[in-house]
């Protein structure tokens, strides 16, 4: 079966535990505001046999044997029976295999890609419906609807947000998405706030897009560790 | 014998045996690093007044001190001190600390025109003595012919030792302290005895005339400890003993010659043996032992040799390659990691960072976790360490070899090594292309053909061209260094070095390559591109025109990582043909140091796109930022280069910026783990391992006072970022920096 991809990157040690291996997908339904892979958005790329997709990860065994592969994007949720299939030839090869979703795609091929990960890094872009579907053009409520899946399967998940200034970067927001998450405590084992960066830039110029948070500030340290700190107290 | 008491007996007791006695009496260590010491107030005082010293030396341009009146050798300067009352561990090789002294045995030349380059005259004193003497360098232009010396000219071959030491000999320095002077003394004369009892022919009459050099600087060596109070006539008694005297024979080899690279050996495993002694004895404590650990690191890093500009241009930042391996596993499956080797990995927080010793860690896939950990953490937060494939290279070179230079193996006292400079394969390319034309001089150099016709290259064709010049090439290249170590061996024996070896020894004959990616990458897109010759006036092709996309090395892709192999094997085969000076058996590495840089100046427009005078990618490294598929992939690249045809090395320098190794300290540790299991189990061979930013190296490159001790791996050693060129600088900051996906 053939999948298209954006770029694949033989080394990642963010996404997910240990050294791995990490696919992007080509094709993403939302244009998040702060997006930094914006070649990404269509579903365009390299085509590749799920065969040759395989062999390509295997070369890299030696060293993510303890580590694992990133499925990751684009949303490879929209091309969920290719990589249902990657997976589940990588699952007989005793690689551990993480989907990095925001879990806004859902078709007949998203319950078998879910089954054959191991883990769920699922991106919570903001944490209410109305600024979910104001800067990513998605919805927070198919979010939900995902990780009430990956539970149901019994996946471990791990969460991430983008800190974005004024927008998801305040303690408002932050206590906010524990309560969203509170009711799926038991299958999360961590939460993560990525800094925003605007390294992508570049990405965008070469596109020709214009980058609408080209004047906003990187988020710094200590909003960070501040965010970290409300995260970390004991109010629920 | 009290020097032996509570040290287990064994066939180390009958022979020369150095393995033997480690293996019967060594400690393996499983622990982690909580047992260490910090370093003592008297170390402190010590290290801070070499720390003023080595500043020192560099407001004065890098040369403190040139004793220009004074021939280098065992017993020509006083005993000298850093500070007579801290140090533990006594010798400097001049009359004082960090002057360099004059070394003219390879060459006179050489030595007056480095001597100048600092400011210095060579004294009358010393120019009167080599006047009627014949030096190294005397002896090789007095034969080289006229292919030679254009090969030479052109920098088709560049770092030819025909005017200095030739280096890369590992005494084996652990003698001198497990049986004393006298019994190795005592050793060498039986052998000669037996010797002039057989036939006498070219190759006995000249060895037994090395014998008794050997056996003369032996006696200097123990006359030199001598005027330092210590009487190494005897064997060592305790540790600190043990490593004096370990100390002593490696300052004397220093004193007596100035070869490139002279490793250090693998000492600190064996000395462990002493340690453990100690300790059980209550001689010691553990801060006794690492005290003694850090005086002795201290008087390596004071170790210096004058070079010149040249010399540097080629082999920047001034090193002495004291290399150290440190660690490995034994054959019986027992890992070779005692706590002196997490001591000597120890001291970099001792003492500060810094690129000597070259500290190189043997790993197995089987080293204890603790160590491969300590490991990689030391490599995250000083980049000064590098790892070889201990895996790999036990397998014929069993449990006691050390690493000569940056990557080349050879075992302790057994094996010795003709060194000898690289062979640049992109501009063999374009001699092809140009019927043995330069493509700078515009010089005939090799073999007459005409200049290549048609508007495309073919694959075909060029590389038909290429083998018969590589050939070619082959065949000069060993002949130059038939003649060149003939010399030295006549002019400028290495007599204490070759005194710590057996009689009887294994000889190599270590060939190198440059430009092993460029030459890939060119081939490749000749073979999938379209690539237009361009010419001068004169019809002699001088750049190219290549359109298309074509698969470049570094992207774990076989279309072109095959060419790689295959022009690897070719060259080993090739060097093969000839037979090599004195027995010696071909090996091959694709190592450039820093030369990487002057090898690319010197070196015209290639097909990969390459422009004329741009750096070549160091060692076997892809060339810069052509690796498109992430760092591992660039890995599985260079673990494709068969360690069969390059046994003296394949190296490989990785640089990555700390996020991209992981989130915490613990991760990143971890994570490097992994790679270099990952790497290495694949029989790769070596990896330089940096972790840091691309941009804390244009800061350092802006403003050198700000980061002084910035210590940086390049292609097999360390060097004191501040110490590079600023061309090498800029090469090094162009460099693939892998960073987070």
């Amino acid at each position: 079966m053939k999948g298209i991809i954006s770029s694949f990157q033989s080394l990642g040690t963010l996404d997910g535990p240990g050294v791995r291996a990490v696919v992007f997908a080509a094709g993403c339904p939302l244009r998040c505001i702060y997006c930094h892979n914006p070649e990404t958005w269509e579903m365009k790329g390299e085509e590749v046999e799920s065969d040759e997709l395989v062999k390509k990860i295997l070369r890299f065994k030696p060293f993510i044997k303890n580590g694992g592969v990133t499925f990751s994007g684009g949303e490879p949720l929209m091309q969920g029976a290719f990589f249902a299939e990657v997976a589940e030839r990588l699952k007989r090869e005793n690689l551990h295999v993480a989907l990095d979703t925001s879990g806004n795609y859902f078709d007949g091929a998203t319950e078998r890609l879910v089954r054959a990960a191991d883990l769920i890094i699922l991106d919570i872009k903001f944490v209410t419906e109305s600024d979910y579907k104001k800067y990513t053009g998605g919805s927070l409520e198919k979010t939900l609807a995902f990780l009430e899946l990956a539970m149901r399967e019994k996946k471990r998940v791990w969460i991430r947000q983008v800190a974005v200034k004024r927008l998801t970067d305040g303690d408002e927001s932050v206590r906010t998405l524990k309560k969203i998450l509170a009711p799926y405590r038991g299958c999360i084992d961590k939460i993560e706030f990525l800094p925003f960066r605007k390294i992508c830039l570049e990405k965008y110029d070469r596109m020709n897009i214009d980058f609408p948070l080209k004047n906003l500030a990187e988020t710094d340290e200590i909003t960070l560790d501040g965010m970290n700190a409300v995260l970390a107290e004991n109010d629920c | 014998m009290e020097a032996w008491k509570g040290f287990k007996s064994g066939i180390w007791q009958e022979k020369i045996d150095v393995r033997d006695f480690i293996q019967k009496n060594y400690t393996p260590y499983s622990g982690d690093e909580s047992f260490l010491s910090a370093p003592t107030e008297r170390t402190n005082k010590l290290n801070g007044k070499l720390n003023a010293l080595l500043k020192e030396e560099r407001d004065k341009g890098g040369v403190l001190g040139i004793d220009t009146e004074t021939v280098s050798s065992l017993l020509n300067y006083p005993a000298a001190y850093i500070d007579k009352d801290l140090e533990l561990i006594v010798g400097l090789q001049t009359g004082a600390p960090l002057v360099r002294g004059v070394n003219p045995f390879g060459g006179i030349r050489m030595a007056r025109a480095a001597c100048k380059a600092y400011g210095y005259e060579l004294s009358e004193k010393v120019e009167d003595e080599f006047r009627y003497r014949t030096t190294h360098n005397d002896g090789v232009f007095r034969v080289y012919g006229e292919d030679m010396r254009k090969v030479r000219h052109v920098g088709i071959i560049t770092g030819l030792p025909d005017a200095y030491g030739r280096g890369r000999i590992i005494g084996d320095y652990r003698r001198v302290a497990l049986y004393g002077v006298d019994k190795l003394i005592e050793e060498k004369k039986k052998d000669k005895e037996e010797l002039i009892r057989t036939l006498m022919t070219a190759e006995t009459v000249k060895l037994s005339e090395e014998l008794y050099e050997q056996i003369e600087f032996l006696d200097k060596l123990k006359q030199m400890a001598a005027m330092y109070g210590k009487d190494i006539s005897r064997p060592a008694e305790n540790f600190e003993e043990a490593t004096q005297w370990v100390y002593f024979a490696y300052l004397a080899a220093n004193k007596e010659q100035n070869g490139a690279a002279m490793s250090l050996g693998r000492v600190s495993t064996f000395l462990d043996i002493y340690a453990e002694r100690d300790l059980k004895n209550g001689v010691l404590t553990e801060r006794g032992v690492q005290e003694i650990v850090d005086h002795f690191v201290i008087k390596l890093r004071t170790m210096r040799h004058l070079r010149t500009p040249e010399y540097n241009e080629l082999f920047a930042g001034d090193p002495m390659w004291i290399t150290e391996s440190v660690g490995g596993m034994g054959e019986d499956g027992r890992t070779l990691v005692t706590k002196n080797s997490f001591r000597f990995l120890h001291t970099l927080y001792n003492l500060g960072s810094a690129p000597e010793p070259n500290l190189t860690v043997l790993w197995s896939q089987s080293l204890p976790q603790s160590f491969k950990k300590y490991a990689a953490r030391v490599s995250v937060e000083t980049d000064s360490i590098q790892y070889e494939n201990d895996d790999l290279m036990r397998r014929e070179g069993g449990d006691d070899y050390a690493i000569a230079c940056c990557v080349s193996r050879m075992k302790v006292g057994k094996q010795m090594q003709f060194f000898g400079a690289r062979c640049n394969l992109p501009k063999t390319l374009l001699m092809a292309l140009n019927g043995g034309i330069d493509e700078r001089y515009f010089m005939q150099v090799g073999p007459k053909m005409p200049v290549y016709e048609g508007e495309v290259l073919e694959y075909d064709k060029v590389m038909e061209r290429f083998d018969f010049y590589l050939s070619w090439l082959a065949r000069t290249y060993v002949n130059t260094m038939n003649v060149i170590h003939f010399m030295h061996d006549k002019y400028a024996y290495e007599k204490l070095q070759m005194a710590l070896h057996d009689t009887y020894v294994e000889r190599l004959m270590a060939f190198g390559i440059a430009g092993l990616s460029v030459i890939a990458d060119s081939l490749s897109a000749i073979k999938y591109a379209k690539v237009k010759p361009i010419k001068n006036e004169q019809g002699i092709i001088v750049d190219f025109e290549t359109t298309g996309d074509f698969p470049k090395f570094g992207n774990d892709d076989d279309r072109v990582d095959s060419i790689a192999q295959e022009v690897f094997k070719k060259v080993y085969d090739e060097l093969c043909k000839t037979p090599a000076y004195r027995g010696a058996k071909h090996t091959l590495s694709a190592l450039t140091i820093t030369s990487n840089v002057v090898y690319g100046k010197k070196t015209g427009a290639t097909p990969d796109g390459r422009k004329a005078g741009e750096p070549f990618a160091p060692g076997a490294n892809p060339m810069h930022n052509r690796e498109t598929h992430g760092a591992l992939a660039s890995l599985n690249s260079v673990a494709k280069l068969s360690y069969d045809y390059g046994k003296d090395g394949i190296s490989n320098t990785f640089s990555i910026v700390p996020s991209a190794l992981g989130k915490t300290e613990g991760e990143k540790v971890n994570n490097l783990v992994a790679i270099l299991d990952g790497y290495l189990a694949q029989d790769a061979h070596h990896l330089n391992v940096n972790v840091l930013n691309r941009e804390k190296l244009v800061e350092a490159m802006e403003d050198p006072e700000k980061y002084p001790n910035l210590t940086i791996r390049v292609s097999g050693y360390a060097v004191n970022f501040n110490k590079l060129t600023k061309e090498q600088q800029r090469e090094v900051i162009s460099r693939t920096f892998h960073t987070a996906v």
